[in-house]
């Protein structure tokens, strides 16, 4: 499998604005919770990556085993201020998804015409695509993500053009792969379940629906997810909140499902969404620094294909192989290292050159690495 | 990649230059346009951050593209060569482009 990783608007990046706000740092945040009692956390050298070189980072949290350890805020961002997220957006649109395959509301296997019906100029075969193809990246419909040229793009237009309905747009494409045979990284796949989950829930509010089921009970009250003119929520992309809620969410998932004691995505389906798709589930190596390697799930990223992969087909060898992540554009980043139960998040606004994510996960394992050794030679229990 | 990105503006100089840019639908400018007035909408009126700061975020390099923020309307204009984009935002639901005039 290849692909140019967590492209979203490399292009226009590549022509964009310097962007004048300053990086330098605001003053640190003071930790929510100073984390386990016996633990002294050293991130200063996390610090010095992300708020010290010549990326855009607007923020940074660090949980580890569930409490903020580390906080941090530039460029006029702090704790309260939502950040975009661009294509993290999908990942937790695919929670969405799963949470309303648990309440059978949806069913993987279906068909995507099960939910959304075949639009006037669809491809005769549109119906062939099911929801799991769809959270897999492998719906075969054609798809250039690109964002060098308007005229050959099928993003830009569904994005910044004058799609009403950008579900209907999805629909619209042609097949060039078999369904579930291809991976190819889909904005369209990802409004396609936005479309499916909407009608689904048969006229309910996606909003206040999403709301009750995921967002309240995880605790995460800054979310805005804006929508088409046609109402569908932009699963690819339109996704607000807070990087503490960002960190909410994923250690929902490092919790294989459960927020405050509840079960709020169901277990399997954080099985299922960390499970590479087929199409994706054979490693192979990276064709360069964030790119290429790793394997995809259900709209998450995974660091590895499976747990004995070579490291060369890893997409960051210096993170833990048990790495996943939720990923968007100019730096948004959501890991989650299950082997240290740590949530690395960082929302930032890279144009170029490109973030390197080893930079952020690295030092945090690190830091912790050795949080817990201290303790350990201290005579903890840990 | 950067011959890419200067080709496009070779191209969409000449296209606005020849008065063509609104015979295209979903074309590069009303991209351009698209882009930066629903980006800097979602910046000034979801994200909340300053005006200063969402033109920023909102603008290409090489394009004199014209943003407008109107903080009481909750709407964002942006115009490039005779292409104007509008976006506008709601409480709880964010930024959505305006259609095409």
């Amino acid at each position: 499998m290849t692909w140019t990783k967590r492209a979203v608007f490399p292009a226009l990046a590549a022509f964009a604005l310097a962007c004048s706000s300053s990086s330098s740092p605001s003053t640190p945040a003071p930790n929510v919770d100073a984390g386990p009692s016996n633990l002294t956390y050293d991130f200063s050298a996390l610090r010095n990556a992300m708020f010290g070189g010549t990326f855009k980072t607007d923020g940074v949290v660090v949980q580890h085993e569930g409490r903020i350890v580390f906080e941090q805020y530039a460029n006029g961002y702090t704790a309260d201020k939502r950040h975009i997220t661009y294509s993290v957006s999908k990942s937790i649109g695919g929670t969405l998804v799963g949470i309303a395959v648990g309440e059978g509301l949806m069913k993987r296997a279906d068909s995507i015409c099960t939910y959304v019906p075949a639009p006037e100029g669809a491809d005769p075969t549109f119906c062939e695509t099911t929801i799991d193809d769809l959270l897999h990246m492998s719906s075969g419909l054609a798809w250039n993500e690109s964002y060098d040229d308007p005229a050959t793009s099928s993003v830009l237009p569904m994005l910044y053009g004058d799609e009403a309905d950008m579900v209907v747009f999805a629909a619209k494409q042609k097949r060039d792969a078999k369904a579930g045979t291809r991976w190819q990284y889909s904005s369209g796949d990802s409004n396609l379940l936005a479309g499916a989950l909407r009608k689904a829930l048969g006229g309910k509010d996606v909003r206040a629906w999403a709301k009750e089921k995921l967002f309240d009970p995880a605790g995460m009250s800054s979310v805005v997810f804006e929508s088409d003119r046609a109402g569908n929520l932009v699963f690819s992309s339109s996704c607000f909140l807070t990087p503490r809620d960002l960190a909410k969410l994923a250690q929902v998932y490092l919790d294989r499902g459960i927020a405050s004691g509840k079960q709020v995505v169901p277990a399997d389906w954080i099985t299922y969404a960390l499970t590479p798709a087929p199409a994706a589930a054979t490693p192979t190596p990276r064709t360069g620094p964030n790119q290429g390697g790793g394997s995809y799930g259900g709209q998450v990223w995974l660091n590895a294909a499976k747990p004995d992969a070579p490291a060369e087909t890893w997409a960051y060898p210096k993170m833990p192989v048990d790495t996943y992540s939720f990923e968007g554009h100019w730096g948004q980043k959501a890991f989650i290292v299950p082997s240290r139960k740590l949530v690395v998040v960082r929302v930032g606004n890279d144009r170029a050159p490109e973030f390197d994510s080893n930079q952020l996960v690295e030092p945090a394992v690190a830091a912790v690495d050795a949080a817990i050794t201290a303790a350990n030679v201290n005579g903890g229990t840990r | 990649m950067k011959n890419v990105a200067k080709l496009i503006l070779v191209v969409a100089s000449i296209v606005a230059l020849s008065g063509r840019a609104r015979a295209k639908p979903a074309g590069l400018l009303e991209v351009l346009t698209g882009f930066s007035a629903k980006e800097t909408c979602s910046c000034a009126f979801v994200v909340e951050q300053t005006d200063d700061y969402c033109k920023d975020f909102g603008t290409i390099e090489g394009y004199d593209v014209t943003v407008e923020i109107d903080r009481t309307a909750k709407t964002v204009t942006s115009q490039v060569v005779g292409t104007k984009r509008t976006a506008r935002a709601s409480e709880g639901t964010g930024c959505v482009l305006d259609p095409l005039p």
